[in-house]
């Protein structure tokens, strides 16, 4: 997002690339901040919304194909819902209670931040460590610190608190977010672990050390989403922008961008007609692969960076099954499988006890989440997929499930992985992008945040630094 | 993989059908028609795929436990050996009654096998066939000389004996792992959505 010109010039034209959340929300706060810019979004997919997806289900108006709901604590989600007029719409987890299961459900224990104790009381009860393994995280407050260096979630937490609270805790917790291996991601890219592991040499006494955050409940809830899935978020940012004047060209792939004097000239192919696009500023939202292609002639060694980002495929199962068939164990939202116990399945979200909305006295919905990084699943046929899912299902909820209706996603190659020194890697990124290209800008899952409203807060950045507001 | 031949396929695919394979639950007359007019709409959404199996291969096989995936093959010679697992031609067959008895290498070629030792009671082996997916539990491990040719006796129920050679690096044991069938899921055999 460093780009070396300053704010537009008035009439200016912005090329956005990619109609996910990132490009559309840009597209939104720039028309808003900036009405007299021209805004075009180009999207290489017939429909807007990328790794965004939402659609009827087993007689369900909408049930999300991806994610199921956004973070409220980074404020740019509901930023964005508000200002799209979608502020009354949303709807909260009717339930947060989760559990983990290891041979067996057990419920996680209360206090966790990102699966760092931060109540000693209900880890001393949880079945989820053994003794020695409690008492291996209870030694924490007095070891000597550890360096932060190298950057890695799953290297720090070993050192400081034991190998089981990073397996069946810190792992299964933040890994399940980002379909990633916690032991090859980076610690700086979870702003609360870094700040936790930055607060003093002991994250326990630093966890105890928090403010108080009010319990959760349904007037502070963490997690928000539209009634009708993740799509009326996209579709009311489409609706947005576009009354605001931005054109969306979809089913349109952007091939290259060359440098001008103040400018770029971007060639796009709709249908195979090729043409060029005039820009004063592009803005790359399209997935680094994607994006590694559109620099490749005009910025080689950016892309040479982009092309070997790396991604992890998951497959969601959308499954809905009779509500009776479903154990008395299966409580709460969901659970989380450690990867110790992993065979197919990652996590299983029970989507009718989490949303109200989507509550029946008949059926029940799963959201199964199978394959994460290191560990992929979506080569395998649909049908083989589903036995393993229902296999899996068996030997944690120890039920025959036969579902009524299956719905089978598959997201290859979706989930940017932030391997240790990725911001590092993002500035180098931006300087070798900078100097070939000066008025082109990333912003998306793959540079500074995964989650949706990371992705929103980049979008908007890029979007107010070009209209000359303050960041 | 190699590349697969979709005639190849059919025909292996009929051939294996007619050697019955039994799947609990649903009869596989009604789960081959439904499949047909449930047209997978929903099913597929990003990238649908079928299920296929190369040519020559008689199912693929996931042991999770030990992270393996690998084709299975009919013999037990060093050219199926070398690519993967093999069956023993005159033992049973996977899904069906009888004892069918797998051979694979410990330490040498694709070593299928190098992790057999750290399989447990109750882990699970699944075999995809062109009908299904075969879900087997380890019933117990056990090391034996290679003479003791009992490991290859039938049996009533439907169980695999799954062995290679121990120690590794050498032939002087085998270790086998027995299994015994836990359940069926043939393919389509749950309704689609719409």
């Amino acid at each position: 997002m460093v780009s070396l010109s300053a704010a537009l010039r008035p009439d200016a034209h912005v090329v956005i690339v990619g109609a996910g959340i990132t490009g559309l929300a840009c597209a939104h706060q720039l028309l808003t901040l900036r009405p007299d810019v021209r805004v075009t979004v180009v999207e290489t997919q017939a429909r807007v919304g990328g790794l965004i997806k939402t659609s009827p289900f087993a007689g369900f108006e909408a049930v999300d194909e991806a994610a199921d709901a956004f973070l409220l604590r980074a404020p740019a989600g509901i930023d964005l819902a508000r200002a799209v007029g979608l502020g009354d719409q949303l709807t909260s987890p009717a339930t947060g209670h989760a559990s983990v299961w290891r041979n067996g459900l057990h419920p996680l224990p209360p206090g966790l931040i990102l699966g760092v104790p931060g109540k000693l009381g209900p880890l001393a009860t949880t079945r989820l460590l053994t003794t020695r393994g409690k008492l291996r995280a209870a030694l924490e407050p007095l070891l000597p610190r550890t360096s932060t260096d190298p950057d890695c979630i799953g290297g720090f937490m070993r050192k400081r608190l034991g190998n089981e609270v990073q397996e069946n805790l810190i792992d299964p917790l933040v890994g399940s977010i980002y379909a990633a291996d916690t032991d090859r991601f980076s610690l700086a890219a979870m702003p609360q672990l870094a700040e936790l592991a930055a607060g003093g040499r002991s994250l326990l006494l630093s966890a105890r050390r928090r403010p108080k955050t009010p319990p959760v409940s349904a007037e502070n809830p963490v997690f928000a989403a539209p009634r009708n899935g993740m799509g009326e978020l996209v579709a009311a940012t489409e609706r947005a922008a576009a009354a605001l004047g931005a054109t969306i060209l979809t089913s349109t792939r952007v091939d290259s961008i060359d440098p001008g004097t103040g400018g770029c000239s971007v060639h796009v192919t709709t249908d195979g007609t090729s043409r060029s696009i005039v820009a004063d500023h592009v803005v790359l939202c399209s997935p680094a692969r994607h994006t590694a292609d559109i620099v490749r002639e005009s910025a080689p060694d950016a892309a040479r960076m982009l092309g070997a980002w790396e991604h992890a495929s998951v497959v969601m199962l959308a499954l809905a099954v009779p509500r009776r068939s479903l154990p008395r164990t299966a409580v709460g939202s969901g659970y989380l499988v450690p990867k110790p116990n992993q065979r197919f399945v990652t996590a299983v979200s029970f989507a009718s006890q989490k949303w109200a909305h989507l509550g029946r006295d008949d059926v029940s919905l799963l959201r199964v989440s199978l394959g994460r990084d290191g560990a992929p699943q979506h080569h395998h046929g649909d049908d083989e997929l589903l036995s393993f899912a229902l296999a899996d299902l068996k030997l944690h909820l120890g039920v025959d499930l036969v579902p009524s209706a299956v719905r089978l996603s598959r997201w290859v190659e979706s989930f940017p992985q932030y391997r240790p020194g990725h911001f590092d890697r993002v500035a180098h990124l931006e300087s070798h992008l900078t100097g070939r290209l000066p008025h082109v800008s990333l912003a998306g899952a793959s540079y500074r945040g995964i989650g949706v409203p990371a992705c929103i807060h980049q979008g908007f950045t890029v979007a107010r630094r070009l209209a000359g507001a303050k960041p | 993989m190699k590349r697969r031949h979709a005639a190849v396929h059919i025909a292996l695919a009929g051939a294996l059908f007619l050697g019955t394979v039994v799947f609990a639950g649903v009869p596989a007359s009604a789960t081959a028609n439904e499949a047909k007019d449930t047209a997978p709409t929903q099913l597929d959404v990003t990238s649908g795929k079928k299920t296929k199996l190369a040519k020559g291969t008689l199912a693929n096989v996931h042991i999770p436990a030990i992270g393996v995936t690998t084709p299975l093959k009919r013999g037990i010679g060093d050219n199926v050996l070398a690519k993967g697992l093999g069956l023993w031609p005159g033992t049973g067959k996977i899904g069906q009654p009888g004892n069918a008895v797998i051979a694979g290498h410990r330490t040498s070629f694709t070593r299928p096998l190098y992790d057999i030792h750290k399989m447990k009671r109750g882990d699970s082996i699944f075999f995809t066939t062109a009908q299904g997916v075969a879900e087997y539990r380890v019933t117990k491990s056990q090391i034996v000389k290679p003479n003791a040719m009992w490991i290859t006796r039938p049996t009533k129920a439907s169980t695999i004996t799954l062995f290679a050679c121990h120690p590794p690096h050498s032939i002087a044991y085998r270790w086998v792992v027995f299994a015994k069938l836990h359940s069926m899921t043939p393919h389509k055999a749950v309704r689609l959505s719409q």
